[in-house]
């Protein structure tokens, strides 16, 4: 099987309270309040990772609720595409997106932005392209950053793959 | 901004530039100025590496293909204008005679300079590659970048002597003296460190005949604490521009260090500096002239002396910071030295230096003589050190 594939994975996100004192007599209070907490698919989630809808969402998985790339004859084209060409550069342009739907500005960062794969004479790289800004992205609350995808083979590559991942993460600015 | 693919290898840990072929490079990056190098591009940092023509890995580098192992092996290969990346390592491998080292260029080239095979070669090394051993420069228009150099020979650690040198980013240590440029036209040090040198950090020489020219060392420090140094830069023979320097700690047992020594003959602009801390500030004597001496908007400061004028002929010293809003003060110890312009003075530090404080006000024209009468005593610091010769 000639796979080559990058996953996309995110890292949990924490968040701390806020303390309040007051003045009152009570002795004590007792009252009981509500969390409720829900894990949301990448699509849906704080941090929104999904295909760009930009004509390419074919290349684009969804595993257990989390994007993934997938250019490898596990994830064919409806046309019947298994993979990239040999011995060519491929762009795939407005592959996909990640937008804040937090409440804060966050700093995103994509790591890493490219992979190889070599020997002496073959090689395979894939390089991940942010749109806006180089290489990470502040996004306001609503914002979006898309992301291109440029693949190399040279001279063949046909027995190489790629199987890694890449890591998202995004801070608070 | 059109990102190539350097920009992406150098933020990937585990890859390097040279795992991509040239072939696929130049692809890649086609793509990819198509992809980002129009209107709406994104923004940020691309990666500083240079594109290059050979590569050094001492690590990874061998004999019989893929990178190159030594930097002389890649020099051997190197046309004119070729671009040499070197790999982060310790490079100690290139000997010449019995002493570790690094020749760029050849012998011939100052007599003869169309036999330079090495012209406008660059070496740039990442993430500063240790030279274990000294480097001298024999071919014009060369470009030596990012190393540090451990090592010396002749009592010098880097000798550049032909025109239209660039040393930037290099650190020397360990050695009797730093750097030797002579006079070669457009020679440029910049963004350097010295330290940890015995005598003196640079000699800027018009040596040979070979005057004429304006040397010029800028934003390099000098740290003549490190190692016990006399004298950080002394300028012989040649004219010269010192700019955003910072030149301290340089001084001996007989308080006859100097940051700057200017010496026979010599002319001299120096600016934006920092010298601070050494025996004299700066020192003027021998043969030169203390007219051909501009030292202006620079921070003079806690040295013995600020400014030691040894010859018939003031020293311009105006907008400069001596550490005090009320200009220059104390007492020249050298009774019959020349004088040194004073004029006016800055009223605070650089690099946002003024020329506020003015002749008149509460001042004392202290750090030099009024007298203009020349004289013939020899200095009594550290005399220039002998320069260094051609590598065979």
């Amino acid at each position: 099987m000639n796979r080559r594939q990058v996953l996309a994975t995110m890292g949990a996100l924490g968040g701390g309270g806020a303390v309040v004192t007051g003045t009152g007599a009570f002795t004590s209070v007792e009252a009981n309040r509500d969390v409720s907490v829900q894990v949301a698919d990448d699509t849906d989630a704080l941090l929104r990772m999904a295909a760009a809808g930009e004509g390419n969402d074919e290349y684009v998985t969804t595993n257990g609720g989390e994007l993934g790339i997938d250019l490898t004859s596990d994830n064919p084209t409806a046309a019947g595409g298994k993979g990239v060409n040999t011995d060519a550069v491929t762009v795939i342009a407005d592959l996909f997106e990640i937008q804040n739907q937090g409440t804060q500005e966050v700093e995103v960062e994509v790591t890493p932005l490219s992979f190889v794969d070599s020997n002496n004479s073959n090689s395979l790289i894939v390089l991940v392209v942010p749109q806006t800004n180089f290489p990470t992205v502040t996004l306001g609350v609503g914002d979006t950053e898309t992301y291109s995808l440029v693949v190399g083979t040279f001279p063949g590559g046909s027995s190489f793959e790629i199987d890694d991942e890449i890591t998202v993460t995004a801070e608070a600015t | 901004m059109s990102l190539n693919v350097q920009d992406f290898v150098a933020r990937s840990e585990g890859i390097s530039i040279e795992d991509v072929p040239t072939d696929v490079r130049d692809r890649l990056n086609d793509a990819l100025g198509d992809l980002t190098g129009g209107e709406g591009g994104p923004t940020g940092s691309p990666a500083e590496i240079p594109d290059f023509d050979l590569f050094v890995s001492a690590e990874r580098g061998s004999s019989s293909g893929g990178p190159y192992q030594t930097i002389s092996g890649a020099l051997d290969d190197a046309e004119p204008g070729d671009i040499i990346l070197v790999e982060d390592g310790t490079y100690g491998a290139d000997t010449y005679g019995d002493q570790a080292g690094l020749q760029i260029g050849s012998q011939d080239a100052g007599t003869d300079p169309a036999s330079a095979p090495l012209r406008d070669v660059t070496v740039v090394g990442q993430n500063q590659p240790t030279i274990n051993g000294w480097v001298q420069i024999l071919d014009p228009g060369v470009t030596f970048e990012g190393f540090e150099v451990t090592g010396e020979i002749f009592r010098y650690g880097l000798a550049a002597f032909e025109p239209e040198v660039t040393i930037r980013d290099v650190t020397i240590s360990g050695v009797t003296n730093g750097l030797f440029v002579p006079s070669a036209s457009n020679v440029l040090v910049k963004d350097c460190v010295v330290k940890n040198y015995s005598f003196y950090g640079a000699i800027v020489s018009g040596r040979n005949g070979f005057g004429g020219a304006t040397p010029t060392i800028s934003d390099t420090t000098f740290d003549g604490a490190s190692g016990g140094g006399a004298v950080g830069i002394g300028v012989i023979k040649t004219a010269t521009t010192l700019t955003s320097n910072e030149v301290t700690g340089n001084k001996t047992e007989g308080e006859n260090g100097a940051g700057v020594g200017v010496f026979g003959g010599a002319a001299a602009t120096i600016q934006r500096n920092t010298i601070a801390n050494n025996d004299d500030g700066i020192f003027v004597a021998g043969e030169a002239s203390g007219g051909d001496v501009d030292a202006t908007s620079n921070n003079i400061v806690n040295n013995r002396v600020g400014i030691v004028n040894e010859t018939g002929t003031a020293v311009n010293a105006n907008g400069n910071w001596w550490g005090d809003v009320n200009g220059p003060s104390g007492t020249n110890e050298k009774s019959n030295g020349g004088s040194v312009t004073t004029d006016t003075w800055s009223t605070q530090a650089g690099p946002d230096w003024n020329e506020s404080g003015e002749t008149g006000e509460t001042t004392g024209l202290s750090v030099a003589s009024v007298e203009t009468a020349s004289t013939n005593e020899p200095w009594q610091g550290p005399m220039p050190p002998s320069e260094p010769n051609r590598i065979d």
